[in-house]
């Protein structure tokens, strides 16, 4: 691989390229589906190639190509370089990238067991046995499943001397349950997180007794209280949280939103550059990090997709904005001298775009357990799980509905509610952020598929929490007849 | 360059008769693609695109495995279809599993390929785009968007005879304009590059980015509200989304009537409404190709406001004793003899909304959906556009929203911001649309 990646560095400088990297990526996907006892789909993909970045005269250029060969490795770097001066003309300030030491490295996600030498059989077994234990519930009508494995392996090599060899891993099962009853239809899901991990994660949980516990939940939602608006104080789990952390912090804070770069599509973003250091971005309990080092997360890696070392950073610092998201293009926009290493493509054919690293809120630093935060909310709503999530083109106005809510009642969890969702301006909600439990409560959680981009690039990141309190947030009714 | 049929064909059958006795359905499809981004009036990346894939599906009774690779040596093949092979060795049965089809006729199709749309350059598209920054920067205004334009081949065989192959070209431009304290957008997608105007396109975005500066407050409820096309073709398209009649038939969706049973042939609707897909529309051409290689024609979903058609796969069909129906691969959806204008002079006071974004469920059993409006609400007053609002979130459901079209105007093909999938459908005026609170975003 060295060899192809100096004849796409040499043919880049060569037709006068000021700086080029090459992505030579092989992307393997195992994805098995079943539905209500059945597989419906096993299917095994593999994607090959390589895409080439160039800097001439200032101006990006990219081209890509399924060959890995030699010739058609050196067409594409004098593609690149062609495009790069045609989008000179235009050119507004030369991209300047900030420096990076050079590495020679070999990075590899931390499995055990590669879910690609586990027998099919194996998996097929499990989505079986799920679905069946979902089916036995009484009011469960259907029962999903899907079992998604990826490999992402990648050698990335620049004109600044980094030649960088990553294998990356990523396990993700969902399971759901429907139920359907007097003229209502309600999901519920299993909870566990998809991770950075081989095969060990699913060995790690007890399927049978969750498919079971799950497929009753899914029934009591459809005997559950329709939700009220009015105001509610709210106690989110890391499952949940998830979705609200990545909306309304890790978008916002993306610098090349921020600046306008994706002002057509994904949107900008309220948080403006004069922000920085001095948006109260909500309470003092909110510790928000941004992080390519966390351990299994869906984010980390050993490298960014520009060659840059993974490292972990503030975003917000007990409530105050501290930081952006950067890569090496970026970081002179903010003054600073090196990058936070957030490149990233999804395919060796796009362009690395700036994308959200893991984030996550740090734990409270007082001892305090789930058991208590509900103890200690009188009157409230307990959310679970990811349900239906939108948020405006700055990101200040959200609204998240979860995949089971519970009453709280004088400190305990009551009936389940269902139709319901809450709705809020980002600020005044991490501003009503009043408790976070303690580190041993903290969950690593994550986004398997998060857009941004044009053409659309689909990236994963972990989102990390421990249960936190909300006080007094909007509620919205998502019940009714039609 | 893509692959020619000539090359694409000689490929597939190759691959069926180095497997005689395997039940085999095989494809190939080949992409070029160049794209344009810009922001803040410069171009920020310029890329070419290819990509190739063989998708191999080997099936053995009721079992079947599927492979994909991006290669086309004889090695990689045979891998494929030896993985293929594999995998369908241990699937279990699938009683839902449909036989593979014969040869099929497949309804002819307005011209979907136009090699000016193929050949298109990164320096072609630097020229419209300079343009397009040139004019944002007269007018004092930042400009951002994307400009796509490519060509696409796809063919498909089986051990039965069934062959098609498809190609196309494409070119999308989008742009989103931004003043000081407004913003506008503008996109469109054709097949011919020709018929795709950044110019027209700009000159929309320049406006709406003007006219929306200063915008007032007006407070959240139910509204009036003229939905211009881009905003009305993401509604239909949800709606649409959700026409499975399986769905609907095990009591899942707003279509539901329990009991196993459906709304087909009930009023949903306004008897104003009249919703189809067809793939030879020539205003909004779309392959006539459905599930496992089913011709695709004139469908009717909603016509006078009845559900006239829900989507049934061969296996749902069969079991229900009905005909397969594919998911709709366009949508029309017919309107009045109106222009805009007319729409926003009958009214006395509402809200006129150019597009909407980030459109999620949030209540299958009504299909209420949530979602915001952006570049550019303004309210109407005394039939005339009064002054620039702020943006909304709306609660709504697309079924109450049909219910209530007071008038249309005719018929355009559009993108909408959201859904990504063009359409052909009116700007809508529509009685009591319910947004839910204030978004602070410009």
């Amino acid at each position: 691989m060295k060899d192809l990646a100096e004849l796409a560095l040499d043919t880049a400088k060569s037709k006068g390229a000021s700086y080029a990297d090459i992505r030579i990526c092989r992307y393997r996907n195992q994805y098995i589906m079943g539905r209500d006892k059945r597989i419906e789909t096993t299917a095994d993909t593999e994607d090959m190639g390589f895409g080439i970045r160039a800097v001439a005269n200032g101006a990006w250029g990219f081209a890509s190509s399924y060959r890995v060969e030699k010739e058609e490795i050196q067409r594409i770097a004098a593609l690149a370089v062609e495009v790069a001066k045609a989008s000179s003309r235009l050119l507004k300030q030369p991209v300047e990238l900030v420096p990076e030491p050079a590495y020679r490295d070999h990075w590899q996600s931390p499995i055990q067991k590669n879910p690609f030498k586990i027998p099919m059989e194996k998996k097929i077994d499990l989505i079986l046995k799920v679905n069946e234990e979902m089916l036995k519930v009484d009011g469960i009508k259907v029962a999903t499943a899907f079992l998604n494995f990826n490999e992402i392996w990648k050698y990335f090599a620049s004109t600044d001397g980094s030649f960088i060899e990553q294998d990356l891993f990523f396990t993700y099962p969902n399971f759901t349950a429907v139920a359907v009853g007097a003229g209502d239809s309600q999901t519920r899901s299993i909870q566990v997180a998809p991770e950075q991990r081989g095969y060990e994660l699913i060995e790690s949980v007890d399927w049978i007794e969750k498919a079971r516990k799950t497929a009753e939940e899914a029934v009591q939602k459809l005997k559950a209280k329709e939700g009220v608006a009015g105001k509610s104080d709210l106690v989110l789990l890391p499952s949940h949280l998830c979705l609200t952390i990545h909306e309304s912090i890790g978008h916002a804070t993306e610098l090349d939103r921020a600046l306008g770069w994706e002002a057509d599509m994904a949107g900008t973003s309220f948080v403006t550059l004069d922000k920085l250091g001095t948006l109260k971005y909500g309470s003092p309990q909110m510790n928000i990090v941004g992080d390519k080092l966390l351990p299994n997360a869906l984010g980390t890696v050993g490298y960014d997709d520009d060659g840059v070392k993974a490292r972990r950073f503030h975003i917000i610092k007990d409530g105050l904005f501290v930081g952006y998201q950067t890569t090496r293009e970026l970081a002179r926009f903010v003054n600073e001298k090196e990058s936070k290493g957030c490149a990233y493509a999804d395919s060796w054919s796009s362009f690395p775009l700036q994308r959200m690293p893991n984030i996550w809120l740090k734990p409270g630093e007082k001892k305090l357990s789930l058991e208590e935060l509900i103890a200690d909310t009188k009157d409230g709503l307990l959310f679970d799980g990811m349900g239906s999530f939108s948020i405006d083109h700055q990101r200040y106005n959200f609204q998240f509905g979860g995949d089971a809510i519970w009453e709280i009642k004088n400190g305990k969890v009551g009936d389940m509610v269902k139709n319901v969702a809450y709705q809020s301006k980002t600020t005044d909600f991490w501003g009503s952020l009043d408790a976070v439990c303690s580190q041993e409560y903290w969950e690593n959680w994550g986004v398997f598929g998060c857009g941004k981009g044009e053409p659309m690039q689909s990236a994963r990141m972990g989102h990390g929490s421990a249960p936190a309190r909300f006080r007094q947030v909007n509620i919205v009714s998502a019940g009714g007849k039609i | 360059m893509i692959l020619q049929e000539k090359d694409i064909k000689s490929l597939l059958e190759n691959i069926i008769a180095q497997n005689p006795g395997k039940e085999l359905s095989v494809g190939i499809s080949s992409s070029e693609t160049g794209s344009t981004r810009f922001a803040n009036n410069a171009i920020t990346t310029n890329g070419v695109y290819n990509s190739l894939n063989l998708y191999v599906a080997v099936t053995k009774g009721k079992k079947r495995g599927i492979a994909l690779v991006n290669e086309l040596s004889a090695e990689k093949i045979n891998e494929a279809v030896a993985r293929a092979y594999a995998l369908a060795d241990v699937a279990p049965e699938n009683p839902e599993l449909m036989p593979s089809l014969g040869p099929q006729a497949y309804p002819k199709i307005p011209p979907v390929y136009f090699q000016k749309s193929a050949d298109f350059s990164p320096g072609q598209r630097a020229d419209a785009i300079l343009e397009v920054i040139e004019k944002a920067k007269k007018n004092s205004v930042t400009a951002a968007g994307f400009f796509e334009t490519g060509s696409y081949a796809s063919g498909s065989l089986n051990s039965n005879g069934l062959y098609y192959f498809l190609t196309a070209s494409r070119a999308y431009y989008s742009n989103t304009i931004r003043s000081e304290g407004g913003s506008g957008w503008a996109s469109a997608d054709d097949e011919n590059v020709e018929k795709v105007s950044t110019e027209g396109l700009s000159d929309r975005a320049l406006r709406k980015a003007l006219d929306s500066r200063k915008a007032r407050p007006l407070a959240p409820g139910k509204y009036t509200v003229i939905l211009e096309p881009a905003a009305a073709a993401d509604m239909v398209w949800f709606l649409l989304y959700n026409f499975s009649a399986r769905e609907a038939d095990e009591g899942r969706t707003f279509l539901s009537l329990g009991e196993g049973k459906n709304r087909l042939g009930e009023t949903l609707v306004s008897p104003k409404i009249t919703i189809f897909s067809d793939p030879a529309f020539p205003e909004i051409p779309a392959f006539p190709i459905g599930e496992d290689g089913l011709p695709q024609s004139k469908t009717a979903w909603i016509e006078k406001g009845v559900v006239k058609n829900l989507s049934y796969t061969r296996f749902w069909a069969q079991k229900m004793d009905k005909e397969p129906v594919g998911f709709p691969p366009n949508i029309i959806m017919e309107g009045e003899d109106h222009t805009l204008e007319e729409l926003i002079k009958s009214t006395k006071r509402g809200v006129l909304v150019s597009r909407f974004w980030y459109i999620r469920d949030l209540n299958p059993m009504i299909l209420l959906l949530t979602g915001l409006t952006r570049d550019g609400t303004f309210l109407i007053e005394n039939g005339k556009v009064s002054h620039p609002v702020n943006n909304f979130r709306f609660n709504e459901s697309p079924v109450n929203m049909l219910k209530n079209v007071e008038m249309m105007s005719r018929p355009v093909r559009v993108v909408g911001g959201e859904v990504g999938q063009s359409a052909y459908v009116p700007a809508l005026k529509v009685k009591d649309f319910n947004f839910s609170s204030v978004s602070d975003a410009v």
